[in-house]
């Protein structure tokens, strides 16, 4: 190549140490992945979810009659509540045909793991959040319907057979204190 | 407007725009003859252009909070209610012309020459079904709240991330807020441009395409264009009558059911899906186990992916064996099916006639390959 005057800043290509020059780019281009790596980490951890409320609820029961249901809202999340009559908790040790009767795979507290799957036999407390897509299943009088993907439960919010939600409803971490129910992760 | 556009010294993009397309059109050269259903494209291209057009002026009203959504697109539907009509019927238009484009494609056995193109428009597929189902929740009626808990829920049944996958989506541990912005930026921002790219891209890969040397070509203009231009007026009027006479389209188009706002403690006793979705509602909805459904669910959406891979036969459908004709119709058939069965009140029968359904669907899937190889040795 014959040098014309204008081209004299550009090297002589001969002259040029290839093996220098791959190393250069090589580690600008690691020098770039790193500050767009790390920026779009920055940007994507502003997507995490906030830290929830350590804040309790407090539910008054004292109007929920035997055989009776109602759900409560407690920081976004539906929470089923029934007064279960003695019939129901006798059904409970007869009811056939569960995917999970004695809750191995379910998630329950540790006060929940029994037959009943609660603090005390009456009131049964469960997430009303299907463990199959999270649909809030509804209180039908003798167990619990999700009508999204149509899953029954028992009373005791335990999964029968053959439905799509894979197990029993996640029993919450709370307290009773006469008629009212404490609800909380910080309990 | 060349005097102004001379002085700016931007005649250049006089001559791109004006120049180069007309002598990109009239040069551009496609096959003497087309069927009826290659119209499709520009009736796509021309909804897809209302939906932004119709989007735009919706966004201008729409406020994306929990406690605002459903109230402003209340005040759309009676302040704008051609805007959010034009909206929602281009949005089932186009699904219902997506769907036939892709039955072309099918037909004519496209995928073979044209894997690209295909596979361009499959992914244009996926999207649009976001953007569908991202539009209908925006609405945040019950039914679309509930649809979005399942749809967003979805991603928990995968294995060790399921559960942080689902969270991130939400935001939150439940449906609130951040999972509604995070739909509204998707839904405005992130998909149309995305969508746009797709389109883009489809459209060069069909346009590169070389043509085999025997076929007998025609230049697009005037002798294409005037059919699609002849299709999308038969477009604009279906789309008119949509607005005009029949915004919520039987249920179809708008749901009566979600005219009323979500409540977080209690899901509706009937969910119905979008019916350009339905057949993946149904599967969620037949098949008795969590993983499974949504497997199939996904595996349904990739199945047109697979099958430029699995027909051996390049033939159209019409010149391919009868039982390779049969089996994909087979599984044409069970998709729809499937489709209405899941828009019904769901009902055991109904299930079970789903599970059957299903059945057939992966029986002919499968049978395809053994059907079009055998045909050709």
């Amino acid at each position: 190549m014959v040098k014309k005057p204008n081209d004299a800043h550009i090297p002589d290509p001969k002259g040029v140490d290839e093996a220098r020059r791959r190393f250069l780019w090589q580690s600008v281009g690691l020098m770039a992945g790193l500050i767009g790596a790390g920026t779009l980490g920055g940007l994507a951890t502003t997507l995490a979810p906030k830290r929830a409320s350590r804040q309790i609820g407090r539910f008054d029961l004292s109007n929920l009659k035997g055989g009776q249901g109602a759900t409560y809202l407690y920081q976004d999340v539906p929470y089923l509540v029934v007064h279960r009559t003695q019939e129901m908790l006798n059904a409970l040790a007869q009811t056939e045909h569960l995917a999970d009767p004695n809750s191995l795979e379910s998630v329950q507290p540790a006060f929940a793991k029994n037959t009943h799957r609660s603090l005390t036999p009456p009131i049964f407390v469960a997430r009303a959040v299907c463990t199959h897509l999270g649909c809030a299943p509804s209180f039908v009088g003798d167990g619990f319907f999700c009508p999204c993907h149509r899953s029954m439960f028992d009373a005791a919010g335990r999964v029968f057979k053959n439905q799509v939600a894979p197990t029993n409803l996640i029993v919450p971490n709370y307290q009773i204190e006469s008629h009212w129910l404490i609800l909380g992760e910080a309990l | 407007m060349r005097g102004i556009l001379a002085r700016l010294g931007l005649l250049w993009l006089w001559d791109v725009i004006w120049g180069r397309a007309r002598h990109y059109l009239t040069h551009y050269r496609v096959p003497a003859k087309l069927g009826v259903l290659y119209v499709l494209g520009a009736c796509l291209l021309l909804l897809l252009g209302l939906l932004i057009l119709s989007g735009v002026f919706l966004a201008f009203g729409y406020v994306p909070s929990v406690d605002g959504a459903f109230d402003s697109v209340t005040v759309l539907n009676q302040n704008a209610p051609f805007v959010r009509a034009l909206h929602s019927s281009s949005a089932s238009v186009f699904f219902l012309c997506c769907y036939a484009h892709m039955v072309k494609g099918i037909w004519y056995g496209s995928y073979h020459a044209k894997q690209g193109v295909w596979s361009l428009g499959v992914f244009l597929w996926w999207l649009f079904m976001m953007q569908g189902f991202l539009g209908f929740v925006l609405t945040w009626g019950k039914i679309s709240y509930w649809s979005a808990q399942v749809v967003l829920d979805a991603p928990s049944a995968l294995p060790w991330f399921g559960n942080a996958l689902s969270t991130i989506l939400k935001g939150a541990p439940t449906l609130s807020q951040s999972a509604l912005s995070r739909a509204h930026i998707a839904h405005v921002l992130i998909l149309p441009f995305s969508v746009c790219t797709l389109v883009c891209l489809h459209l060069a890969a069909i346009h590169m395409q070389p043509l085999p040397q025997s076929t007998k070509t025609v230049p697009f203009h005037p002798y294409q264009s005037t059919k699609d231009l002849l299709a999308c007026s038969i477009c604009l009027f279906v789309i008119a009558f949509l607005v005009f006479f029949l915004p919520e389209g039987f249920g179809l188009i708008i749901d009566p059911d979600n005219q009323a706002p979500p409540d977080a403690t209690q899901t509706p006793a009937h969910m119905r899906p979008l019916w350009y979705l339905a057949p993946f509602y149904g599967v969620l909805l037949a098949v008795p186990n969590k993983v499974l459904g949504l497997f199939g669910a996904l595996m349904m959406a990739c199945a047109p992916l697979v099958l430029p891979h699995i027909d051996k036969d390049p033939r159209p459908m019409h010149a391919k064996s009868p039982l390779a004709f049969a089996l994909i119709f087979l599984v044409g058939v069970s998709f729809v099916g499937l489709g209405i069965l899941a828009m019904l009140k769901t009902t055991v029968a109904h299930i079970l006639a789903m599970r059957v359904l299903i059945l057939l669907m992966c029986v002919g899937f499968v049978g395809i390959l053994p059907a079009t190889l055998w045909r050709r040795t």
